[in-house]
């Protein structure tokens, strides 16, 4: 597996957002965690990262066989776990073009793939801001995604990468990724694995998930095949979900 | 070279505290003479090339209008490689140009205190650059200042007269040799002309126990630009300046700009005045400090806005990136004026940790995360350089940050 989420329970400021979760994903696989606003995902997601405000207070994150519960983030990124934020940070002062230097040079990127990404997410006019001063929601998704790529992650996460972008931006989004995940997968343990945490869904129109887990107050609800659960959470909402969970668990 | 009374003046002021910084006792730093003449900053040792290389200036003098060069107490080269440009040093240039007497001290009196007095008793060099009316470069003047011997005081008295029309870039690079140590007291006065615009950046590079007492002040005319900026990458023991600029001319225009990076238990007190004397004149003051080891550093900035229809800003940002380290921004605006529009921010505080974390998920180590989160900071301060000194002082910038 390249990533396997047991039993975890997280807290934040003395909150508990994560209670006993547990979700997989095989290498080669793009699984879709869905749920609405404030359920939980993006918990789930910087836990992974090993963010320090998310204590883990019981379970473990494990990838590729090893337990990286207390791993560094660097050392995260170094098992190849690299992850676009829902909202990333503004660093005033850092040059976009600099950070891109700086990690097309650590993951060893030819110039001409960033180049190439660059023109794809037409993000040539942003090089000489700060980075994410002054852009837009859809602007920044588009600037960490193309982060994301340049640090060649065998397990890319997702953190709503549809939100605030527009059809067309969409539409380069998703092609870019689905011809990323099917490079160079000759071999299975080097087949490049996705999550993508969403609440919208509208990247299943380029990318189709193996399977998909719904997750609601800090909790995985239901997990089925990814066509399946996007079909029904989108024709009979969150709350049929909740619903369905609450009589399942109560019965 | 100095007169009978500005002599007198400048020794009853031996003893005068400088308003700002920590006292000193001067009398432990003794000027010190060099026997040595340069044709070519290419026959100059190895030693003074490295010097040279480690605070931003070309030893081949290629693209350059030309060079100054002084060891300790002595003008060791000063050459102007272009039409236009006068380049001497100060002994030479009041021996051959009579008008220079006119700009001589005028800006800076010799008594303000005991440095600006040891400056005038032990005057010897300094660079003079005048360009001429029209000239213009895009490359700099670079002039090199090095401390070479132990305990040695020096001196240097720069004029730059930049005439009307003329766009002057000059770059000063302030400098220890290994091992050694001294009092830097320079004076520098800049008049800028009618429709002129100058750049002067300043790099101090200088030994842990050195001291520095820089002096500047600055007359823009009419439509003229002034443009600073001072950079301190590494540590000495204490480092005081305040240059005051007057803006004297409709339009005439300022931006000085101090870029600090505190280390070790340094003592550093920067800053600049601008005095807006003439309508439709503006400025602006910033400065980019970097808290670290155990250093003190106090930035301070005043605007004062005499008459109407002017503009001033000043903006005092600080980055704290270590428990020992103290920084204070000093912000002064004096409005003598109804209509008149001065403003000023300041922000002091930690880096912070959501930016650190984000720049580890990108696969950087924490300190390499700091390095880029405070490099970016204080190359933010950068005001409107050549781009191959901004170059130059980006990469300075991360090699000084390096290890922080």
């Amino acid at each position: 597996m390249i990533l396997e989420v047991k039993d975890l329970n997280v807290e934040v400021s003395g909150r508990l957002v994560l209670k006993n979760v547990s979700l997989s994903i095989g290498f080669g696989e793009t699984v879709f965690l869905l749920g609405p606003n404030g359920s939980g995902k993006t918990s789930l997601i910087q836990s992974v990262l090993g963010n320090p405000s998310y204590k883990v207070l019981k379970g473990s994150i494990i990838s590729q066989g090893f337990d990286i519960t207390t791993f560094k983030p660097e050392e995260r990124v170094k098992m190849g776990i690299a992850a676009s934020f829902q909202i990333p940070p503004k660093i005033k002062g850092l040059k976009a073009s600099r950070l891109l230097d700086e990690v097309s040079k650590r993951f060893n990127v030819h110039e001409s793939y960033v180049k190439k990404l660059i023109s794809n997410f037409k993000l040539e006019e942003f090089m000489n801001r700060e980075l994410y001063v002054g852009f837009s929601g859809g602007e920044m998704k588009r600037f960490e995604i193309l982060l994301t790529l340049l640090q060649k992650p065998k397990l890319i996460l997702l953190d709503e990468p549809d939100s605030g972008v527009d059809v067309e931006n969409l539409a380069v989004i998703g092609e870019t990724l689905d011809e990323f995940l099917h490079e160079d997968d000759d071999l299975l343990s080097t087949r490049r694995s996705m999550l993508i945490v969403t609440h919208t869904g509208a990247l299943a129109k380029y990318i189709n998930p193996s399977r998909a887990y719904i997750m609601l107050n800090g909790e995985i609800v239901c997990y089925g095949k990814g066509e399946d659960v996007i079909k029904r959470v989108f024709r009979d909402g969150f709350e049929k979900c909740k619903s369905c969970y609450e009589k399942f668990r109560g019965g | 070279m100095l007169t009978g009374e500005l002599r007198k003046k400048a020794e009853v002021a031996l003893s005068k505290k400088a308003a700002y910084g920590i006292d000193l006792d001067v009398s432990e730093y003794v000027p010190k003479y060099m026997n040595l003449s340069g044709k070519d900053l290419e026959a100059l040792n190895d030693e003074l090339g490295s010097s040279m290389e480690s605070v931003g200036l070309s030893v081949d003098e290629k693209n350059i209008p030309g060079s100054y060069v002084q060891i300790d107490q002595t003008a060791v080269y000063s050459q102007s490689l272009g039409s236009g440009l006068t380049i001497l040093n100060l002994r030479e240039a009041l021996n051959q140009l009579d008008f220079l007497r006119d700009f001589y001290w005028r800006l800076i009196p010799v008594d303000v205190d005991k440095f600006t007095a040891l400056a005038a008793l032990y005057e010897e060099s300094g660079y003079v650059v005048i360009a001429d009316k029209g000239f213009k470069s895009d490359k700099p003047v670079q002039a090199c200042l090095l401390i070479r011997s132990p305990k040695s005081l020096q001196t240097p008295h720069n004029i730059v007269i930049a005439r009307e029309n003329s766009n002057l870039h000059i770059l000063t690079g302030c400098t220890t040799a290994p091992e050694s140590f001294g009092l830097h007291v320079g004076i520098s006065e800049f008049y800028v002309g009618r429709n002129a615009t100058v750049t002067f950046t300043m790099i101090h590079s200088w030994s842990k126990a050195s001291h520095v007492r820089p002096r500047t002040a600055v007359l823009v005319d009419e439509g003229g630009r002034f443009i600073s900026n001072y950079v301190v990458l590494k540590p000495a023991t204490s480092i005081q300046t305040y240059p005051s600029i007057r803006l004297i001319g409709e339009r005439a225009s300022a931006v000085s700009t101090s870029i600090v990076l505190g280390s070790e238990d340094s003592k550093i007190d920067v800053g600049s005045s601008v005095s807006l004397e003439f309508k439709g004149s503006n400025c602006r003051i910033v400065s980019r400090i970097v808290g670290g080891g155990s250093s003190e550093t106090i930035t301070r900035s005043r605007i004062d806005a005499l008459v109407d229809d002017v503009k001033g800003h000043t903006e005092c940002n600080g980055i704290v990136v270590s428990d020992n380290a103290s920084i204070v921004a000093i912000p002064e605006l004096k409005a003598k004026a109804k209509n008149v529009e001065l403003t000023h921010e300041a922000a002091i505080g930690r880096i912070s940790e959501e930016e650190i974390f984000y720049l580890q998920t990108r696969g950087f180590t924490r300190e390499e995360a700091v390095s880029l989160i405070v490099g970016g900071f204080l190359e933010s301060g950068l005001s409107e350089l050549p781009i191959s000194i901004e170059k130059y002082l980006r990469s300075a910038i991360q090699w000084a940050l390096t290890g922080l």
